[in-house]
């Protein structure tokens, strides 16, 4: 037998102790397995290096048995922490950097929303964007390129577009039937401007009450538009309006044609008080034809709720 | 830049780190006034070169030049159109193959500019409506764009300096008027027009009511400083308008304090 493949004679003594070693070492990391994979120390390396310490003493295999089963666990323990650290770096947690942003510049109380800034705001807003911006600025070293605009596209021949010569320039406003900018405020008010528009045709309404004293308005006189089947319809939309909040009245007169009363100040907390057994409904029908009939039967010529605009 | 570029006859200026750091500066604002280009060149001094006498903005620009001159870039000197304050801004003079890719801005985008500036071009006041502008965002080349993206690429166009808008409507920025000039004189001769004064490029202006000539506000008040019946210098009729009031560096300077306030209301307009 070669002797150098002979195991080495040594102190049993201390290959037991290191055996010993070992053991506990392997016994209290898959003890705190938990731990050391989900807490962010250095538990697993302070192993590693007990390991790396007790395999100096290792020269025979049965040693160096313990010590590869104590690497495969820590390797285990390593891939599940690295896999832990990856799913945390995926998420990036905005409101969490914002808090680290707001700590780091030292001003507080920027977090509640403002809808709208007012002016003692705007300069510790300024101020938070300048000194996140001195710190900031040190880490981008990019230069900012070039910007141009000629040369982007090809020229193209002009097209010869029908231009009127510039003969005698007439101060002319051009009547522009389109608005020049585009107003985002009429999309989104439908309820603003269905409460400005029953305002104003009530206004009209108690005008001409205040004109013409203990008289009635016939209602299809006061909503019909003989010029526009649409603002008709529309007339009577507001004006149900007018009814239902009792500021006006509807009923039939002698000749059963319907019209509209004034509403007294008193009458009209009672019409309020009445209760389920006073709420009245009423539907009205009104297709073309029909409006056309009123416009003719009537003669209206004018509407009588006249275009704001 | 390395100063080893040929660039033919003109011999070609050095540029030192005091050159460089004004040109990047530059090239970040795209394009500044005289008094903050002023300020400028003087902080570069500072940084990189403290005890240097700072040489005269006309030749320290002058040495820039020439060595951009092999790049086709320039930094050009004007003058806005509405107040008459003397800008400078970076231009590009060529249109190559590399210039077409390194746009900012994408074909529809830069389609819409194109519209946009016909429109303005052929306005009687130099302005465009928005409205008119959006109308035709159906006909632009590429990708398809929505109305509502193309206010934000005319958004876009304000913030970098190349449109100016006013109560909805749209005009050319004057760093667009100095880089396109020669593009809108040579694209659109029979649309475009001069100003009977200065022979330059005419966005916005006053124009005589008789004759047609046309002369930029700034030039309207030099022209007619000191006269007290100013008479158009074509045909001799009533001038009708109002002669304007335009930026005096003098003025300025004597405001102190409020002339910072001044400016920033004047640099919105811009």
């Amino acid at each position: 037998l070669d002797p150098a493949l002979e195991e080495p004679e040594g102190d049993e003594e201390e290959y037991r102790s290191i055996r010993k070693q070992y053991r506990a070492l392997i016994y209290q990391v898959q003890d705190q397995r938990h731990d050391i994979v989900n807490t962010a120390n250095e538990s697993l390396t302070e192993a590693l290096e007990e390991a790396n310490g007790l395999f100096d003493g290792v020269t025979r295999t049965r040693e160096a048995a313990l010590d590869a089963q104590f690497l495969v666990m820590a390797a285990d323990l390593g891939k599940e922490k690295s896999r832990q650290l990856r799913s945390d770096v995926s998420l990036f947690n905005q409101a969490a950097f914002c808090d680290f942003l707001f700590t780091f510049v030292g001003v507080s109380g920027l977090e509640e929303k403002h809808d709208r800034l007012d002016d003692g705001d705007e300069g510790r807003v300024r101020y938070f964007w300048e000194t996140l911006q001195r710190k900031a600025a040190s880490w981008t070293l990019r230069a900012e390129t070039f910007h141009f605009m000629l040369g982007s596209f090809n020229s193209e021949p002009s097209v010869p577009r029908p231009r009127q010569r510039r003969r005698r320039v007439r101060s002319v406003e051009e009547k522009s039937a389109m608005p020049k900018k585009l107003k985002r405020m009429d999309l989104n008010n439908n309820q603003e401007t269905t409460e400005r528009e029953v305002e104003r045709i009530l206004g009209l309404l108690q005008t001409y009450f205040r004109m013409h004293p203990n008289s009635s308005v016939s209602y299809f006189e006061f909503v019909v538009d003989p010029h526009s089947f649409a603002r008709t319809v529309e007339n009577i939309f507001y004006v149900s309006f007018i009814i239902r909040d009792g500021y006006a009245r509807i009923s039939l007169d002698q000749d059963r044609l319907p019209v509209l009363q004034p509403v007294s100040n008193n009458q009209m907390g009672e019409e309020y008080d009445s209760g389920p057994s006073g709420m009245k409904q009423g539907i009205i029908s009104l297709s073309l034809q029909d409006w056309r009939n009123i416009v003719a039967t009537f003669q209206i010529s004018k509407p009588m709720i006249t275009k704001e605009y | 830049v390395p100063s080893s570029m040929q660039c033919g006859t003109r011999r070609m200026g050095v540029m030192t780190d005091v050159h460089r750091r004004f040109l990047q500066l530059l090239m970040t604002h795209g394009v500044l006034e005289e008094q903050a280009v002023k300020r400028l060149q003087k902080h570069c001094y500072k940084v990189h070169d403290c005890n240097a006498t700072v040489e005269k903005l006309e030749d320290f620009i002058n040495n820039i030049n020439s060595v951009l001159e092999s790049l086709c870039i320039e930094v050009k000197k004007g003058v806005t159109e509405d107040d008459g304050r003397p800008i400078y801004a970076l231009v590009n003079l060529a249109t190559t193959s590399v210039s077409k890719m390194a746009s900012d801005f994408a074909e529809n985008e830069l389609d819409l500019f194109r519209k946009a500036l016909e429109l303005i071009i052929d306005s009687e006041s130099g302005f465009a409506s928005s409205t008119n502008i959006l109308n035709l965002v159906d006909q632009l080349k590429g990708k398809k764009m929505r109305k509502k993206e193309a206010e934000q690429v005319l958004q876009k166009f304000v913030q970098n300096k190349w449109l100016i808008e006013k109560e909805g409507e749209f005009t050319l920025h004057s760093r667009a008027i100095l880089e396109m000039e020669q593009y809108i004189r040579a694209t659109y001769p029979d649309s475009v027009k001069m100003c009977n004064i200065c022979h330059s490029l005419l966005i916005q202006g006053q124009s005589c009511e008789t004759c047609g000539i046309r002369m930029h506000l700034p030039c309207v008040a030099k022209y007619f400083r000191s006269s007290s019946e100013p008479r158009c210098p074509h045909c001799n009729d009533c001038w009708p308008h109002e002669i304007p009031e335009i930026f005096n560096p003098e003025k300025e300077r004597e405001a102190g304090t409020s002339s910072s306030n001044k400016k920033s209301l004047r640099s919105r307009q811009h």
